[in-house]
């Protein structure tokens, strides 16, 4: 094994350690931190796989915001810290068995496409080049221009419906 | 490729490491006498009057929530400012514009009152 499966795999078992934590702890605050590692682990699968901008996208987006407005929301909550809710219920072995019989069957399906052992072409890009491409490509009209333009609007619908609704109509 | 990522490797290291033993270096070597009073809960030297756990003021998550819209901004905008050199003037168009209709969210929400501390 190269070093880089060694980094790989010890990442990679990072995150689905802390990935069944968050699922499996009572406490959600802690479940909320575990997501954290969780979320960090997946910005090191992408940086092993040299996409570094979506490495420093993840810590910043998910880390940085999602994890901290999911924190939040556990603060804002009254009642559910509470240790009592149990995190299974009476159906939770036929599930275990659904879900690996429908994994089983897509790994399945994607191992008879051909392009599933081939091995990755090599990044043609260096460096800064990755992002310079990817800046080019959202403003350019042959690229994503009109993505990038309703990526707007999709975010002022964010901005104006987590306004709306979370606002404190009350004292107005 | 990957020894750019060994630099930041390293930094993660250390920034468990030290935490971790400054923690555990207090644990070990300081004398364990505990009572009633030592084992109190406090915040800032003072006794604690109500629950840890309290309900926080929604004024927070408003700030996460819109400090996310504009954290997201930020990703698109970025790869676009790092091309801005080598694109057309037509392109960086299309940037002010993504830029404008954001601007109309922020005017609104600050006309609304979103953004003031009540």
């Amino acid at each position: 094994m190269s070093v880089q499966q060694v980094i790989f795999i010890s990442f990679a078992l990072l995150t689905v350690f802390s990935a069944i934590m968050v699922v499996s702890l009572r406490n959600l605050f802690h479940a909320a931190l575990w997501l954290v590692l969780a979320l960090l682990g997946i910005a090191s699968l992408f940086a092993l796989l040299g996409a570094s901008f979506f490495a420093a996208v993840q810590i910043l987006v998910y880390i940085g915001a999602i994890a901290i407005l999911l924190i939040f929301a556990v603060m804002l909550t009254r009642n559910i810290m509470s240790d009592e809710v149990t995190q299974t219920n009476r159906a939770w072995g036929l599930a275990v068995l659904l879900v690996s019989v429908i994994f089983f069957i897509i790994i399945g399906q994607i191992s008879s496409w051909s392009g599933f052992s081939q091995p990755l072409s090599e990044f043609t890009y260096t460096g800064q080049e990755t992002i310079l491409a990817l800046g080019k490509g959202f403003v350019s009209p042959s690229g994503f221009a009109l993505p990038f333009e309703t990526a707007s609007v999709l975010l002022l619908a964010a901005l104006l419906g987590g306004v709306y609704i979370a606002m404190d109509k009350g004292k107005e | 490729m990957l020894n750019q990522w060994l630099y930041i490797g390293i930094f993660v290291v250390i920034s468990v490491f030290l935490p971790g033993v400054a923690i555990l270096l207090a644990r070990i070597l300081s004398p364990k006498k505990p009572n009633a009073i030592k084992n109190s809960v406090y915040e800032c030297g003072v006794e604690t009057f109500d629950k840890t756990w309290i309900q926080f003021r929604i004024q927070y998550y408003l700030y996460a929530l819109v400090f996310l819209i504009f954290d997201v901004e930020t990703v698109f905008l970025f790869p676009f400012a790092v091309a801005y050199n080598q694109v057309p003037l037509f392109m960086v168009m299309e940037a002010i514009i993504f830029i404008a209709i954001l601007m109309g969210g922020f005017l609104y929400i600050w006309r609304k009152g979103a953004l003031t501390w009540r």
